[in-house]
């Protein structure tokens, strides 16, 4: 999980062009001034091709918070 | 076998209820625009000669009710404060028409049913899906043959009945459903607290829009008391109550010598006249919203703020992000964020700008019945698509120049508020021919300097009294926007004595400078058509 979390913490930065970024569990959209509904797409797509994976309509809509992608994701990779 | 029955059962269902409410839909009351003021002037209620909640009883009237169901509220034991509330609203919705609270409740049902139907599958994917997209049919089925089918059959001088709330509660729907298929909330059991959701009373005039868990979870344990509640909740009351009877009294006149009655007005008169309707339709909402929001407070219900100082917007999609927000925050989690997710390999600038367009495009068919809504829409699309293209390129540009972006704020308030104003031209009159006109006008250049106020409906004593309240309402959200505080919260904040020399200032202000022309008891807010 910890390994996911360093990744994603790699994305966002890249995805919102801010060095600065940290990320935990809890951090939702709010938290990050660059993350609105155009570039949540943006990081999605980066997501899914960094680890290799794919969500479905249902699995995005259901993520309250970044702790919830990332288990979503930890659940994708050792599938 | 019984598989295939229990399918063939549903679709047979669902062709019934698609078929009846087209039919239905075709024959429901109509009415003749008689004076501008009406919407209807039939009533079913009427007709069955059932007690009648007219449109033009007092709006004191309603809070005199609305105070009677905060009081009986918290007498209740917690564990029937829902019925309460249920009671209320379906008794009040019977006062307006009987026709409405069957539709209320007819819709309640199946939304309540499919929400179950989906939760039961939740290992399912195909059935949940089948049944999120059977919800969602009958949610369309239902606001397209109550609200938008009539008016292709009648002609432009009739009105159709619509049932009150109808535009509002089919999109509640319409989030639940979606909510519950993408596991987001459970599927509510209880049908009493769930039907409170869906035909809550305050929210039944002009929302604001909630979300499922946010509503249920306040009621579902009951409430108690809290005197900061109700002491909250009354301040929103009345401070919508002085915005309705100070402000937006005078400013229907002025909207209506704009928009209904045609007048010959000059060029500049007419600027005057639309930038005034663009107050008018911000006020008239805000106001009524007010006292949704006071009475949810009143009874311990938080909502959903539904404006923040839309005209400060920098940008039409900043205005969107503080006009109607419950309706912007709908439209991007239900529409504009599902089209993004299905589009996301394709080039992320062209299907965004396409994406906001077709929402924004949906989002003037829900606001209203007619082509010149839609158009609407359109335009605030392609406003937005500009801006998301324009925004990436200059993120691309500066990066590659290096430069710092420029405090343009106050230019781009203004040129974006004058923006706003000349496309509500569009969503205020009622016909393409006549939002012609007044552009002609506005752009025809004369240079007549006279301003004749009796043109625009008001006594020049009320027209002045009108500028001195916008100019009080708007100068306290500039303070907001820049101070970043709540007006009333900080009210809460202050000493006993300050607070009461405040509102008792509020009640002088709303008695002596109240505007009581022949208009003063009309209940009948604009975004009520909707």
């Amino acid at each position: 999980m910890d390994k996911v979390f360093e990744k994603l913490t790699d994305i966002f930065r890249e995805v919102f062009d801010n060095p600065a970024i940290t990320i935990k569990p809890e951090t939702t959209a709010d938290d990050i001034e660059e993350w609105d509904s155009l570039t949540h797409m943006n990081l999605i797509l980066m997501v899914e091709l960094k680890f290799g994976i794919e969500f479905n309509q249902r699995e995005v809509m259901r993520f309250q918070n970044v702790g919830e992608m990332a288990a979503c994701i930890q659940e994708k990779i050792s599938d | 076998m019984k598989k295939c029955i229990h399918n063939f059962n549903i679709h047979i269902l669902l062709i019934v209820i698609i078929t009846f409410s087209t039919f239905f839909g075709l024959f429901i009351p109509k009415g003749h625009v008689g004076s501008a003021e009406k919407i209807t002037n039939f009533s079913i209620n009427e007709y069955l000669k059932l007690p009648r909640f007219e449109l033009n009883n007092s709006i004191y009237l309603y809070y005199g009710f609305a105070f009677l169901v905060v009081v009986v509220f918290y007498l209740l034991p917690k564990k029937w404060q829902w019925l309460w509330l249920l009671m209320a609203s379906y008794f009040f919705l019977a006062l307006w028409e009987i026709y409405f609270l069957i539709i209320l409740i007819a819709v309640t049902v199946f939304v309540f049913y499919f929400g179950l139907k989906i939760d039961s599958f939740k290992k399912d994917e195909k059935k949940a899906k089948k049944n999120l997209l059977l919800g969602l049919l009958v949610c369309t089925a239902f606001i397209f043959s109550l609200k938008y089918f009539p008016r292709l059959f009648i002609e432009v001088k009739q009105t159709i009945l619509i049932p009150l709330g109808l535009s509002y509660y089919v999109l509640q729907g319409i989030s639940y459903l979606v909510d519950v298929y993408a596991s987001k909330i459970e599927a509510e059991k209880h049908f009493g607290v769930f039907a409170v959701y869906m035909g809550f009373f305050p929210r039944l005039f002009v929302g604001p829009i909630e979300r499922a868990n946010q509503f249920i979870s306040q009621i579902r344990g009951g409430i108690k008391f809290d005197n900061q509640n109700i002491a909250d909740g009354t301040v929103r009351l009345f401070w919508g109550l002085l915005k309705k009877v100070v402000l937006v009294n005078r400013l229907v006149v002025v909207y209506r010598a704009v928009f209904l009655k045609s007048a010959r007005l000059s060029p500049i008169e007419l600027w005057i006249g639309v930038f005034l309707s663009g107050f008018y339709i911000y006020f008239d909402f805000s106001a009524f919203t007010d006292i949704a929001i006071g009475i949810g407070k009143m009874l311990g219900i938080e909502s959903t703020e539904n404006f923040y100082h839309p005209y400060l917007a920098t940008s039409i999609t900043d205005f969107w992000r503080r006009w109607h927000i419950s309706l912007s925050q709908w439209l991007r989690d239900y529409i504009f964020t599902p089209l993004n997710f299905a589009s996301r390999r394709a080039n992320a600038i062209i299907s965004q700008s396409f994406n906001i367009f077709v929402t924004f495009l949906i989002s003037g068919i829900w606001h209203g019945n007619s082509a010149i809504y839609i158009f609407w829409g359109g335009v605030h699309g392609l406003l937005q698509s500009l801006e998301i293209s324009f925004l990436q390129l200059k993120k691309r540009g500066f990066k590659r120049y290096g430069r710092k972006e420029r405090n343009y704020h106050v230019i781009n308030v203004l040129i974006t508020y004058i923006i706003v104003n000349l496309t509500w031209v569009l969503f205020l009159s009622n016909s393409l021919e006549n939002a012609v006109r007044i552009y002609k006008t506005l752009f025809s250049g004369g240079l007549t300097l006279s301003i004749n106020f009796i043109l625009l409906g008001l006594q020049k004593a009320d027209f002045i009294m009108m500028i001195i309240f916008i100019t009080f309402f708007m100068s306290l959200e500039i303070l907001e926007e820049l101070l970043k505080h709540n007006i009333l919260i900080a009210l809460q904040k202050q000493v006993l004595v300050i607070r009461w020399v405040i509102y008792l200032s509020f009640l002088f202000i709303l008695i002596i400078f109240g505007y009581y022309g022949a208009n003063f008891v009309k209940f009948d807010p604009i975004y009520m058509q909707f």
